[in-house]
């Protein structure tokens, strides 16, 4: 019984259906649910991310790049040859493991800030292509879908609501695939080369290799959510597929909520992504900009209070409580958990 | 093959940026011998591990493995060929579980999740550590983390297997435990090489020592003979050239 409340599968599916139900009773209006969308959207890119950041720990700071490869294949596709959004998709992993790889290649093997730089430099140099190829992108303007009729099997839909739970099934997917490749021996290997390369190697495992598969499923995880991002905004341009604002949207929440853990992603979406469509200068009218520097605030605050996350903070807070009010019987953590 | 040395280190040189940590080094290991390396601080003796195993780049020299030249070969593919280490500094892999530890190594052995699993278990056991399996690495005791970093090493199945001081800051109630899994390594057969500044331990364990001083070889032979010799005695032992 304790086992099944502690396993990953149970808290997973108790965070759909949780979610799931939210419209009917929690999210009264539809600011709110736009505001919920985006933070299913990135919590599920900022699980992409975590899955070589968190469990391999290769940051990367152009996560991006996939995020946007993905939106942008879908625009053209749909705009240019009149494809279905799911003739789209495999060709949008496709162009985002190809870009992976592309990355992996050079800096696999050096890792740590290097591929932090190369991935950053690599993102606004897609947004440059993006701006500069325009008799393909549209340029700066971007690309508008027309929306046409309604066609849910297309994922367009006419009440926003589709959208929330297309953005909840990709969440719940990734969650469940991070957890799985936590208890795998991958996800073990990842581990071991994220705590100590060289003795990873020393004990006969391949650590570029490692770090190449984790980033081509990452990749691939994170240009679905740019194919779902399109699906709802109907709208991308070079900024908002490639640019700083958006790398930091996908990589903060990891590192605010907890790298490496299953939930750390999840609630730093919920705060970050909140707080900044909260400030987004389209409809409060505050300087663009803000938003980055209330992100960095934000993670730099919480990475002194905290560096584990605001994942292991708020358990430690539920645990405090817990021994106040005489409740709790645990006293020990369970062993090597990293599912938290 | 057997008359063949197991491995053969010919005019090794490591140069890190501006130190010259190994400077033209050659020696032997047999199979199923137990050679020493001592010598003092910074004499290059972790720097020979490394460059043997695939964690350090050598500058110069070759390195022949059971008849393979391995220089410059990345560390996991001398891990596959069957070279394992231990770190002086342990280097566990501190998020781990000790069993996830030793199952991550064997799993580069054995597909079967299960079958990585049970190895990991029986090495934990051989080591005296089975009743640790699920605790984190971090909470155990230098000695233990010891063991554990012994039964990752084995694990990856190797024939010639390099311990990194693996008395040194050990309690002393931990001493014999760890004094007796090396026994019992030296009888299983298995080619070892150690480095230890506990002379205790050399004598009683190796079948052959070599004195490192300043990156290079000063000195080889049995450990007793060794000792005995003046210019050790000066650099090593620390006494007064007679
Ligand atoms: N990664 C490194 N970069 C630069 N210099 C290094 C590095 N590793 C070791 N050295 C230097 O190389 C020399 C040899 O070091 P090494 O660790 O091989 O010595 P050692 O014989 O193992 O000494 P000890 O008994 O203290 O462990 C030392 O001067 C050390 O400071
Ligand atoms: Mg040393």
């Amino acid at each position: 019984m304790t086992g099944l409340l502690k396993s990953p599968t149970t808290h997973i599916t108790g965070f759909a259906i949780a979610i799931a139900s939210l419209p009917f009773w929690l999210i009264p209006n539809s600011g709110i649910l736009a505001i919920a969308i985006v933070a299913l959207l990135y919590a599920a890119a900022a699980t992409a991310f975590n899955l070589t950041a968190g469990l391999g720990g290769q940051l990367s700071f152009g996560h991006s790049i996939f995020f946007g490869l993905g939106a942008y294949a879908t625009a053209l596709l749909r705009q240019d040859l009149g494809w279905n959004v799911w003739a789209a998709v495999p060709v949008a992993l496709t162009i985002a493991v190809v870009a992976a790889l592309a990355l992996a290649l050079p800096s696999a093997r050096l890792g740590g800030v290097y591929f932090v730089l190369v991935s950053f430099v690599a993102t606004l140099a897609l947004e440059s292509i993006a701006t500069w190829a325009s008799d393909v992108t549209g340029g700066a303007a971007g690309i508008s879908l027309t929306v046409g009729s309604p066609a849910p099997a297309e994922l367009r839909f006419e009440n926003p609501l589709g959208h929330y739970y297309v953005a909840l099934i990709l969440l719940t997917t990734f969650l469940g695939l991070f957890a799985a490749v936590t208890r795998s021996n991958f996800g073990l290997r990842l581990r071991a080369v994220r705590d100590d390369p060289a003795a990873a190697a020393a004990s006969g495992i391949a650590v570029a290799r490692q770090r190449t598969v984790s980033l081509l499923v990452s990749a691939a995880l994170t240009s679905l959510v740019g194919v779902a991002y399109l699906q709802y905004i109907s709208y991308i341009d070079p900024t908002s597929a490639f640019g700083s604002m958006t790398a930091s949207m996908i990589a903060m929440p990891a590192l605010f909520g907890g790298l490496g853990t299953l939930w750390g992603p999840v609630l730093g979406a919920t705060v970050l992504i909140s707080v900044q469509q909260t400030l987004n200068p389209a409809f409060s009218g505050l300087p663009a900009g803000l938003g980055l520097i209330v992100f960095g605030v934000l993670v730099m605050a919480l990475q002194t209070i905290e560096p584990k996350g605001a994942v292991h903070l708020l358990r430690s807070g539920l645990r405090h409580l817990g021994q106040r009010l005489g409740t709790s019987k645990r006293t020990a953590q369970p062993a090597g958990d990293s599912l938290t | 093959m057997t008359g063949q040395p197991l491995l053969q280190v010919r005019d090794l040189v490591v140069q890190y940026d501006g130190l010259r940590a190994l400077d033209g080094v050659s020696f032997d290991v047999r199979r199923g011998e137990f050679l020493g390396l001592i010598g003092p601080n910074g004499a290059g003796k972790s720097t020979a591990f490394g460059a043997i195993a695939g964690t350090v780049r050598p500058t110069a020299g070759t390195i022949t493995f059971d008849g393979r030249p391995i220089q410059g070969l990345a560390g996991h593919r001398i891990a596959k060929l069957g070279i394992s280490r231990t770190f002086q500094h342990v280097r566990l892999f501190t998020s781990l579980t000790a069993l996830e530890n030793v199952t991550v190594a064997a799993a580069t052995r054995h597909r079967s999740r299960r079958t990585a699993r049970l190895r990991a278990q029986q090495l934990l056991e051989h080591v005296g550590l089975a009743h640790l399996a699920t605790s984190p690495v971090a909470a155990l005791s230098l000695g233990h983390q010891k063991l554990v970093a012994i039964a990752r090493a084995l694990a990856n199945e190797p024939c010639l297997l390099m311990l990194d001081e693996m008395m040194s800051g050990i309690a002393d109630h931990e001493w014999s435990h760890i004094l007796s899994v090396l026994t019992d390594l030296r009888d299983t057969g298995l080619t070892l090489i150690v480095v230890e500044h506990i002379m205790e331990i050399i004598d009683r364990l190796t079948d052959r020592v070599i004195v490192f001083s300043d990156g290079r070889i000063l000195a080889e032979g049995n450990s007793l003979d060794v000792q005995a010799q003046p210019a050790v005695r000066a650099t090593y032992l620390g006494e007064p050239i007679a």
